[in-house]
């Protein structure tokens, strides 16, 4: 439904990128679980990062945040599998979510602010900051731009996307690449 | 806890109006 990028698992009182403290630099999905479920989540989650590699830091850590007991039984049984499949060690940490501290507003959407032209778009549809991170539609055009669209997805979604229709030729334009 | 979404400006995008009953988070760190 959408995302945003923040800091997480620390103690510190209101990280920042430059003073980030014990924080671990942290994605967070909102999504519908009659549409994809945390299972399948993990499932991206281990294929799309090394787990096994010793984290650099603890800013860059491999960390699964479980909002419940659900969600921790799912990622300990998943990380079992892996560790299993894999043959080797996972250093990836699974510990209760406790609060996430959203991230500087430079920091989300990152592909989408890449785009001046789409940006500006949703200047206009999103005419406050926190409309644009909570946006459905530019967590969906920053996942288009970054190449993650599905097939179909765009043909589907696109005319609900709030584009002019010069900015929706200009986001199919990067699917055809 | 899901965030509140903003409220929508007039032209809002369809698809952030349309938004589902029930919303679960996932916090992952990626390395």
């Amino acid at each position: 439904v959408r995302t945003r990028v923040g800091y997480c698992g620390g103690t510190k009182t209101a990280p920042t990128y430059h003073s980030l403290g014990d924080h671990t630099e942290t994605t967070e999905i909102d999504f519908d679980p009659s549409k994809v479920s945390y299972a399948e989540l993990l499932d991206v989650f281990w294929a799309t990062h090394n787990p096994c590699a010793r984290p650099y830091s603890r800013q860059y850590a491999s960390v699964i945040f479980f909002h419940d007991g659900e969600q921790r039984r799912l990622a300990l049984e998943t990380k079992t599998r892996e560790e299993a499949r894999r043959g080797r060690k996972i250093t990836t940490d699974i510990v209760p979510y406790e609060r996430f501290w959203i991230a500087e507003d430079y920091h989300q959407k990152y592909y989408l602010r890449g785009d001046d032209e789409l940006l500006r778009e949703f200047h206009r549809l999103t005419p406050t900051n926190e409309a644009f991170v909570h946006s459905t539609a530019a967590a969906r055009v920053n996942g288009f731009l970054g190449g993650h669209a599905l097939p179909g997805r765009l043909e589907r979604e696109g005319p609900k996307l709030g584009l002019s229709p010069e900015g929706l030729r200009r986001l199919a334009a990067y699917g055809a690449r | 806890m899901s965030p509140i979404p903003a409220a929508a400006s007039p032209g809002a995008p369809a698809i952030d109006l349309d938004q589902p009953a029930i919303v679960r988070t996932a916090t992952f760190a990626l390395g």
